[in-house]
């Protein structure tokens, strides 16, 4: 590019500028894309296999489900946290939990509900450490 | 990079724009001497009050930005022109003009100088600058 006279130089320059200005302004984003996954590589994901199905479940506990669990599944009884799930929120506890394609499986099939509640949900919880009682009441995990 | 601030500010090298500023800042020291004479006592007491007359003014001016690589031939290909001008102790002109066609321009040479880095076609540079004299920029004249 020929710069020869007054006007394109100044041209140049502010161009130059500006693409100095956006680069810097780049460079000041901190990207965590690259960092997660590195860290899903030091924590691989959790396997369940189910009624032949192969369902993937994140190696800790996912933010979106931590934040539906505190917020409705933990009760103060005294100086004690309970975990007690509403009947309500059950069937979104378990599609945060396993998916939507675990819950629609659930949905289309004859598994009982204690199964999931008794044996799968503490297991999970358990991995991702929360230990809880695996022993359910009505209504309650 | 604050380029908006500082727009239209330029380095010019014998009438060429060689460079365009980002960052301005000037400064101003004034040399004095001290003019107290055997009169000038604190009323009531016996000391001298001290009395003191600017007997010079000096000014420098930091600046940063960009400056255009060399498309010359020789030893200097490849180097900033304005580096070029630096390390010859050149007369340089620092311009800025307003949109109003108003400004000034200020003359002299750089007593430090630095590039911190290049990208494609041009340098980021600091450096300071010894204003030795300053002219008014009125649009016609």
């Amino acid at each position: 590019m020929a710069l020869n006279d007054r006007e394109t130089r100044l041209a140049y320059l502010n161009d130059k500028v500006e693409q100095l200005a956006e680069e810097q302004e780049a460079e000041l984003v901190s990207d965590y894309d690259e960092a997660e996954a590195e860290y899903r590589k030091v924590k691989p994901p959790i396997h369940i296999r189910f009624r032949g199905h192969d369902f993937v479940l994140p190696a800790t506990m996912p933010f979106s489900f931590s934040m539906f669990f505190m917020r409705n599944c933990v009760k103060r009884k005294g100086d004690k946290l309970f975990m007690e799930v509403p009947d309500d929120k059950v069937a979104e506890l378990i599609e945060r939990m396993f998916g939507s394609a675990f819950l629609k499986l659930l949905e289309e099939t004859d598994v009982e509900l204690g199964f999931v509640v008794d044996h799968m949900i503490p297991d999970i919880m358990g991995k991702w450490g929360q230990q809880v009682a695996s022993k359910a009441e009505r209504g309650n995990v | 990079m604050p380029a908006i601030k500082f727009a239209n500010t330029v380095v010019e090298v014998e009438s060429q724009v060689v460079a365009n500023v980002t960052a301005f800042n000037r400064n101003i020291s004034v040399s004095e001497e001290n003019i107290t004479g055997s009169e000038d006592v604190v009323v009531g007491q016996d000391v001298l009050q001290s009395e003191f007359a600017s007997i010079a003014v000096e000014e420098t001016a930091t600046i940063e930005g960009v400056a255009i690589e060399d498309s010359g031939t020789g030893l200097d290909v490849g180097q900033s022109e304005l580096r070029d001008a630096a390390e010859t102790g050149a007369t340089v002109t620092v311009t800025h003009t307003r949109s109003t066609g108003y400004g000034w321009s200020l003359s002299g040479f750089f007593t430090a100088y630095a590039e911190t880095g290049s990208t494609a076609g041009v340098y980021r540079f600091s450096g300071t600058f010894r204003v030795n004299s300053k002219t008014e920029i009125v649009p016609g004249s």
